[in-house]
């Protein structure tokens, strides 16, 4: 019984210790995920200068120039990696020529820079991009990557690839109580044949 | 915080209880808190966060443990109930505890 009691522990610890040691605290009810949004041929612009911009999901710009305002907007760096985006906004990135580009119109009035994204020397080249998600509880789904290549003649309004992140933690949670349920049933069984 | 450092909160508190109420048999008695404990906290976890319904969920876990107690530690329904009631009433006000913290 010592050896079957030591056996069972184990296997039971190692069901239970194993997948929280590499993953984070699930919260409960239903649970945001990170959306991380890329650009993978950034580098093929080098003329460039791409501007991500949040709009309201009402599709209208920003007022206050907070976070889907011009306060929201943001020149994406070389490693393609779109910045975050507020969970009540949609993005968009925008392509201007770096000979048209001046840094100091973001610090300019929100009317003034939208005049000038909404102006031919810019072209919004990517549109509804969002940063935030919520899945159910249950969900083993944790992360999404978004992929776009930029193509100048076209907006796109979808990712080209969608990778999901999943985390299997969540299986622990009707596994664990499977195998106690099982160990306990074979304790009575062996029980009773005694 | 871990969840791993509730579960292990949430044995060892009921196993106190365990050894307060029978006082014979030690190992064997956390082998089966554990194993009790295996059962109804990772399920009461799951249930909660889909339901949000607590006490409900704190009265099923009550009733679960009750049955396996009696089946488990060979002891009477009366001590088993019990024992369930006080191991799981604790450690229902300590999680309650921790929640209305977290909500302040």
């Amino acid at each position: 019984m010592k050896k079957e009691i030591i056996f069972f522990s184990f296997i039971l610890f190692s069901l239970l210790i194993m997948p929280f040691t590499v993953a984070d605290l699930v919260s409960p009810g239903k649970t945001p995920i990170m959306i991380n949004n890329y650009i993978t041929n950034i580098n093929y612009f080098p003329d460039y200068v791409f501007i991500l911009c949040g709009k309201w999901s009402t599709n209208n710009f920003g007022t206050s120039g907070g976070l889907c305002g011009v306060g929201g907007c943001k020149v994406i760096e070389k490693d393609g990696s779109i910045p975050w985006i507020y969970k009540f906004c949609t993005g968009s990135v925008y392509a201007v020529k770096k000979e048209d580009f001046n840094q100091s119109l973001m610090n300019k009035d929100e009317e003034t820079f939208f005049n000038f994204l909404n102006s031919p020397k810019s072209k919004e080249v990517i549109k509804n991009i969002d940063s935030y998600k919520e899945v159910l509880f249950v969900s083993p789904i944790k992360e999404e990557k978004r992929e776009y290549s930029i193509n100048l003649n076209q907006l796109k309004e979808t990712p080209d690839k969608t990778t999901i992140i999943k985390n299997f933690l969540i299986y622990v949670y009707i596994i664990v109580p499977i195998v106690a349920i099982l160990i306990i049933v074979l304790i009575l069984i062996k029980r009773k044949r005694k | 915080m871990n969840p791993f450092f509730y579960l292990i909160l949430t044995i060892l508190i009921e196993f106190i209880v365990y050894v307060i109420a029978i006082r014979k048999n030690i190992m064997p008695l956390l082998f089966y808190c554990i194993l009790i404990n295996l059962v109804t906290w990772p399920l009461a976890n799951l249930f909660y966060s889909i339901f949000r319904m607590f006490w409900i969920i704190e009265i099923c876990v009550f009733a679960i443990e009750s049955i396996l107690i009696k089946s488990l530690l060979k002891i009477s329904w009366k001590k088993a109930i019990i024992i369930s009631l006080i191991a799981n009433l604790i450690t229902a006000l300590i999680a309650w505890a921790i929640q209305i913290n977290f909500i302040i």
